[in-house]
């Protein structure tokens, strides 16, 4: 890996990167399995370092590495209404200034995905596990098709809209300082 | 050191030490309280919440009996929240992450909800006043609160020993980590807060959103109206608002319903399950967690819960699990 792509795959990992920056790590992380695996390293040191419990299997990487490959697929462009309107109308979705938006929002969101959530757990126990802190990782038993075992965009963004709702809601109910403060200092990453 | 002073100062720490035991912890929680809302005060804090480390500067006056505040972000993206009374308004640049959030959030005015109910918490909570301590320059007195079981967090407060506004707070887990830290850098009181600090200065172009409250005659649905209950619930959480709202973004209603045990709340979100399915997930950010879970109402059609609040992560999967359908 040159020194410039780690430079560029280091500031992404710290949200600093420009846009063509981002662009292209992905591009290589798209090439390139190692840097794919890299990537991962990074983030689970990190996680560890912040002494995070780290409960990835690879399937979830391998899901969250395909909706960053997908970039300017709908779910990620439609979830992200504001960047697609700043792209202008152009030439549809698939302009370049579109498609830019696309991945960056993919990117941010997959980040999300890596740093934020815990894991998938398992709908079919019954009792929740005795062992405090520990999260069932195991594929969820599907016993709708729609409720899947796959965290994808749309999902993190619920989570996201709904948490900046409960916040929102409890700032209004209390005196002071309260959880607007949550709100204003709300990142995705 | 001569022992007659060495006396006078064991004697001075006594007296002082004694002086803030013998105190009522809850009296100082209601003044807590009262002073946020009806003190004026200027101040520089910082937030740590998981991972992140944020500034921020907090004004506050009651202007006219109206409570107004301003919250100003002084890293990263430039946001500001402007108080006045029942109307809130967010003040962001464009492109924002926020911004891209609003298009999901229900929307409408907030329900009323007592979350802090600071007569409730006994029951759930113990209290006590353990000594002082420096925060901002000023005497602070400090406070613990140790949740009596496994479901909730404690807190560490540290109060203004002249105002009782609170300076300085930890949030911490069973194992003592601490999840969230909010403490004042400088603050100033009364007088030396001026009325300019309130005015909001977004940049050039910026936008504006508001949030309101809802009138007192819209008053939250009462918890048999709510078409979703809680079969389990931690020892004194009891329901502070039900409400079915709508995204912006679609005419899909979403039922929501609040809880609190009087200090800490979560709120509970009931949707019909996406077309495009979703996964059951756990995620949190620094005392806040995120879980979704799938449930079925009478005619056995799927629906989508999420679960959002300061919880201990099993409690908060325990307690979406319990979420049914009420058969009445």
């Amino acid at each position: 890996m040159s020194e410039k792509l780690r430079e560029s795959l280091s500031a992404t990992m710290d949200g600093e990167a420009d846009e063509f920056e981002l662009r292209r790590v992905l591009d290589e992380m798209q090439k390139d399995g190692g840097l794919r695996e890299v990537w991962s390293r990074y983030h689970i040191a990190g996680m560890l370092m912040r002494g995070e419990r780290v409960h990835f299997s690879s399937d979830i990487r391998e899901r969250v590495w395909s909706q960053l490959q997908l970039g300017t697929d709908d779910e990620a462009v439609e979830s992200a209404a504001l960047p697609a309107a700043q792209a202008g109308p152009a030439d549809g979705p698939r302009s370049r200034l579109g498609r830019l938006a696309g991945l960056a929002v993919a990117a941010s969101v997959a980040f999300a995905a890596v740093i934020g959530v815990i894991g998938l757990w398992d709908e079919g126990a019954g009792e929740p596990p005795a062992t405090a802190g520990t999260v069932t990782i195991e594929g969820p038993r599907v016993s709708n098709p729609a409720f899947t075992s796959e965290i994808s965009p749309r999902d993190l963004q619920r989570a996201n809209a709904y948490m900046m709702h409960h916040f929102q809601h409890q700032g209004m109910n209390q005196p002071g300082v309260s959880s607007f403060v949550k709100m204003v200092t709300y990142e995705r990453r | 050191m001569r022992p007659a002073r060495f006396i006078l100062l064991v004697f001075g720490v006594l007296v002082s030490a004694i002086s803030v035991a013998d105190e009522d912890p809850h009296a100082w929680l209601a003044d807590m309280n009262r002073a946020f809302s009806e003190l004026s005060y200027d101040g520089i804090f910082t937030y740590f919440s998981g991972d992140d480390l944020d500034t921020l500067r907090v004004v506050h006056m009651v202007v006219d009996e109206v409570q107004r505040e301003r919250l100003v972000h002084l890293n990263g993206a430039p946001r500001e929240i402007v108080r006045t009374g029942e109307e809130v308004a967010c003040i962001l640049m464009p492109g924002d992450e926020l911004l891209e959030l609003e298009g999901s959030i229900p929307s409408g005015p907030f329900a009323r909800a007592f979350v802090r109910r600071y007569d409730r918490i006994s029951s759930s909570y113990g209290l006590s006043l353990y000594g002082e301590d420096r925060i901002a320059g000023r005497q602070a007195v400090r406070m613990a609160v140790s949740p009596l079981d496994d479901d909730r967090f404690g807190y560490r407060l540290w109060l203004d020993k002249e105002t009782r506004l609170l300076l300085r707070s930890e949030l911490i887990d069973a194992d003592g980590n601490r999840l969230e830290i909010f403490q004042f850098n400088q603050i100033v009181f009364g007088d030396a807060v001026s009325l300019d600090a309130l005015e909001p200065a977004g940049p050039d172009g910026s936008l504006v959103s508001h949030l309101t409250l809802a009138r007192d005659d819209k008053t939250p649905v009462p918890e048999s109206r709510s078409a979703w209950q809680a079969g389990w619930l931690p020892a004194g959480f009891t329901m502070a608002a039900a409400d079915i709202r709508r995204t912006p973004s679609s005419l899909k209603s979403i039922d929501t319903m609040m809880y609190s045990d009087g200090l800490a709340a979560f709120s509970v979100f009931i949707e019909d399950m996406p077309p495009a399915g979703a996964a059951s997930m756990v995620s949190r950010k620094g005392a806040t967690v995120a879980v979704t879970h799938l449930v079925a109402n009478a005619e056995d059609e799927h629906h989508l819960v999420t679960l959002v609040g300061e919880l201990p992560t099993d409690t908060a999967q325990r307690i979406a699990r319990s979420i049914t359908f009420r058969q009445d």
